[in-house]
């Protein structure tokens, strides 16, 4: 939105640069017209000489002067040439404002009336009213009047006149009244005229030009501009395909060219030619000047190529082929390419031309660059996918690097990685979210399990009660506190499961870690009868994991093992080395018979009995699964019978 | 006789809590959301506050907040948030100690006994003698030969004082199983076993409150064990 460019600004604009078209060009014609046709000279511009005085006139007069002695000469010989006879009729007929002496060899020849002509005094006499003369007596060139400004060199070409002569005088005077109708008089009369004007006359022509450019500038910004709004509006001619446009311009500036190239041939008088050369400029200058805006506008709506005949038909095309299905596009691009290949190889061979063999030439090598982009388009295509395939599904593929059907593969491949990421965003989130409702069910579950725990403990306190009632505060308190064991194992089962938790990766000792653990479950281990055998490397097994997580995998397995196990049998604890992986492993006698699979048995609330009735929540075994995967080990179940057998294993790293 | 003032918007708890503090003589003031608390903190004289976190109008630990910005008296926080996270932020923002519901009632009053006892004896800190080392609640004496936590006496064998003076003397330090075992029995730990970490356990049975939690001896899994400087 810019005032500066509304609909008055831009028509007087318009019609000022039309104005200032107009005066240049008629101006520059003017000019060619009076210099280009030697009706002025160039070094008089800047003077303010009179007629007499002007370089012109010098240029004039020697002419004058070149056509008199050719005129002098021929007269001798009084030839039957149309140019002589001419020349005879100005000159002794009494139509040129020059006049002439000679005397050569004691001839006198002349075109000075009688009574002058007889005698030397009489023809001096006559020159020197007439006003300007010259005079030449073998030695010396006399100059008189506005002939001495101009200088002896301008006017030697008479001295032909006198080669292998005895003696010569000659006086050539010209009539500076001009009362007789010739060149000289005609050439006085343009250059009072003109001549005055032409100083100013190219001022104005330039400060014109100056104006006209800022004008073009001016109307350049504002096309397709109003004050209204920031939008480029589009005139009705905009809407030809550009094509069009510029064939018309084309068109029409030939045309103009071979009008004036043809105008120009005619010997036009000078104000008719100003006259047509602006009335031309001024029609010109509104068909361009159109034309030109159109342009502007198109190009700034950027509809200059989109708008054009080419691009609609390459569109068109394209569209078509798109429509097509890729086996038969492929048909016709094969079908297209075998057809103009042949064409060239039968023009090259056959024809034997060189074009048709550089044109072969740079088909091959458009086919191989075209091979070689769609290899690299393969290639980038299948490093997505594999990346896609091997869960990073955010990996995008740049579709606008492909062009073709490559694109549409890259855009598709990238939907179906969009796809899996949302499904599993979504299944983050939902087990974020489920995460949460059992960590806030079970923060709601404690506060009043701890009143019950505190009363049931109050009730023990008070005592002197009855067997039965000391037997029914006692299954209270064991089941409150695996109430209790129960929602925190429920916290933290479904915190590892979902990724929830902080890991303090460090190098760790698992020889250390296990004599650790073992040094808490001795007595535990003793209660239930349990021997265990440790077999453990006597250097220490380092690995990268969280230490307190190791403790907990293994305080699970160990408390496992003290709950299920045999009575007085043996537990096996190993560790060992074996490829680069440290793997620690527990064994035991399952008391009971285990009727699940090893499988099943780390899935979440399984336990090998079934029957629910023993401590601990079954979850122990998934717990400690889910942490070793997140710590980057590896968690198995063996079961051979009631040997239960489960080992974890770690990379292990140089200390 | 030592005032408590009990904050927990679960009245029942509340009344729970009293009735056990009562009976190892204690007063027990009453509030039922961390405002409340702030009231009565700032009327009366109390020796030692404990604050559920999750409550009404103002939170536990927002009001502990409130309170250490005047007072230092011992506060226990009670919460039914186990996570590590939240006991550390519980004691960072200048809790004494951090209990998880459900807990157990005596061990609450113990540590109650414990957080007292240390909050009074403030200000005459133990003799300066080079022979005592002191973290928290817990002394060791060596020219006595003499441990105790918070002012009890506590009896250990042999090794079991030993291996607690190495740790006492170094605060802070980790040593291994290895380190250990060469330091108190002056062998080479080539046959190593159970045999420090059963000790460990024992002497954490022994000064420790609740030895599943630690206040003292830390077990660095993997690495070895440490007593923290306090």
């Amino acid at each position: 939105m810019d005032s500066k460019f509304n609909n008055g600004f831009k028509t007087v604009a318009v019609f000022v640069q039309m104005v200032c078209l107009i005066i240049v060009i008629v101006v520059t014609a003017l000019m060619v017209n009076l210099f280009g046709r030697s009706r002025l000279s160039f070094r008089d511009i800047g003077s303010d000489y009179s007629f007499f005085h002007s370089y012109h006139f010098a240029e004039e007069i020697s002419g004058e002067i070149k056509t008199l002695t050719l005129f002098l000469q021929m007269k001798e010989l009084d030839p039957d040439y149309t140019k002589y006879k001419q020349y005879r009729l100005r000159y002794d007929g009494g139509e040129s404002n020059l006049y002439y002496w000679l005397l050569r060899d004691g001839a006198i020849v002349s075109n000075m009336p009688e009574e002058a002509a007889d005698t030397k005094e009489g023809a001096k006499a006559f020159a020197e009213k007439m006003g300007s003369y010259l005079y030449y007596n073998d030695e010396t060139v006399h100059l008189d009047g506005d002939l001495a400004r101009i200088g002896a060199a301008q006017t030697v070409d008479f001295l032909r006149l006198f080669q292998n002569r005895e003696e010569g005088e000659l006086y050539i005077a010209v009539d500076v009244s001009l009362s007789k109708k010739d060149a000289i008089a005609d050439a006085a009369e343009v250059y009072e005229t003109y001549f005055p004007w032409i100083g100013m006359g190219l001022i104005v022509a330039v400060l014109s030009f100056l104006c006209f450019l800022l004008v073009m500038i001016y109307l350049t910004l504002a096309a397709g501009r109003n004050e209204k709004d920031d939008r480029i509006h589009l005139h009705r001619i905009d809407y030809l395909p550009t094509e069009i446009l510029f064939l018309f311009l084309c068109f029409f500036i030939f045309g103009l060219i071979a009008f004036c190239v043809r105008l120009g041939g005619k010997d036009w008088g000078i104000s008719s030619a100003l006259i047509l050369t602006g009335t031309l400029v001024f029609l010109s200058d509104a068909v361009i000047l159109t034309l030109y805006l159109s342009f502007v506008r198109k190009i700034k709506a950027e509809q200059f190529m989109s708008c054009s005949l080419t691009v609609y038909t390459v569109h068109t095309l394209k569209a078509c082929m798109q429509r097509q299905d890729i086996a038969r596009r492929t048909k016709i691009q094969f079908g297209a390419y075998g057809l103009l290949v042949a064409f060239f190889v039968w023009e090259a061979f056959a024809g034997r031309h060189v074009w048709a063999a550089a044109a072969l030439f740079f088909l091959f090598a458009y086919l191989s660059a075209q091979f070689l982009q769609q290899a690299v388009w393969r290639k980038k295509i299948l490093e997505g996918v594999r990346q896609i395939s091997h869960g990073t599904v955010d990996y995008q593929l740049n579709s606008r690097e492909f062009g073709g059907d490559y694109r549409e593969l890259a855009e598709e491949i990238n939907g179906i990685g969009e796809g899996l990421m949302h499904a599993v965003e979504e299944n983050t989130k939902n087990e974020r979210l489920k995460t949460e409702l059992v960590t806030n069910v079970s923060h709601d579950i404690k506060t009043p399990l701890t009143s019950i725990i505190n009363y049931v403990s109050l009730i023990k306190m008070e005592g002197s009660w009855n067997e039965n009632v000391e037997n029914y505060v006692g299954i209270l308190e064991k089941k409150s506190q695996r109430l209790k064991q129960l929602t925190e194992d429920l916290v933290e089962v479904s915190q590892i499961t979902t990724g929830n938790i902080m890991l303090d990766m460090q190098p760790i000792n698992m020889v250390e870690l296990i004599y650790q653990t073992g040094g808490e479950f001795n007595e535990l281990f003793e209660e239930a009868g349990l021997t265990v055998i440790t077999r453990l490397p006597k250097e220490p097994v380092m690995v990268l994991a969280d230490g307190s997580r190791v403790w907990r995998v293994v305080q699970n397995l160990y408390n496992n093992v003290a709950k299920y196990a045999m009575r007085d049998t043996r537990v096996f604890v190993e560790l060992k080395v074996n490829d680069g992986y440290g793997e620690f492993s527990i064994k035991d006698i399952s008391a009971q018979e285990i009727q699940k699979s090893a499988k099943d048995l780390s899935g979440r609330f399984v336990r090998g009995d079934e029957s629910r009735q023993t401590e601990g929540s079954g979850l122990g075994l998934s717990i400690a699964e889910n942490l070793t995967k997140l710590m980057g080990g590896t968690f198995e179940i063996a079961l051979d019978g009631d040997l239960f057998t489960v080992s974890i294993t770690f990379p292990v790293i140089n200390p | 006789m030592n005032r408590i003032l009990v904050c927990d918007d679960d009245r029942e708890i509340v009344e729970a809590i009293e009735i056990y503090l009562q009976q190892e003589g204690y007063e027990v003031i009453r509030a039922y959301d961390g405002a409340e608390a702030l009231d009565i903190l700032k009327k009366q004289a109390v020796d030692l506050l404990i604050i559920d976190v999750m409550m009404p109008k103002l939170d536990g630990i927002r009001a502990t907040l409130k309170i250490r910005e005047e007072s230092s008296i011992p506060i226990i926080i009670l919460s039914a948030k186990s996570e590590d996270s939240d006991k550390i932020l519980g004691l960072n923002i200048g809790a004494d100690d951090y209990l998880t519901k459900p807990f157990n009632p005596l061990e609450l009053v113990a540590r109650v006994k414990s957080q007292i006892r240390r909050y009074t004896k403030l200000g005459n800190a133990a003799e300066s003698s080079h022979a005592v080392y002191q973290a928290g609640g817990l002394v060791i004496n060596d020219d006595l030969k003499e441990v105790t936590v918070d002012d009890e006496p506590v009896k250990m064998t042999p090794i079991e004082y030993n291996i607690l003076l190495l740790l006492m003397k170094n605060q802070g330090k980790v040593f291994s199983i290895s380190q250990i075992y060469e330091s108190i029995w002056n062998a080479d730990a080539i046959g190593a076993d159970n045999t420090v970490a059963v000790h460990i356990r024992h002497i954490r049975e022994k000064i420790e409150i609740n030895p599943r939690e630690p206040r003292y001896i830390k077990v660095v899994w993997g690495i070895g064990y440490k007593i923290d400087k306090v």
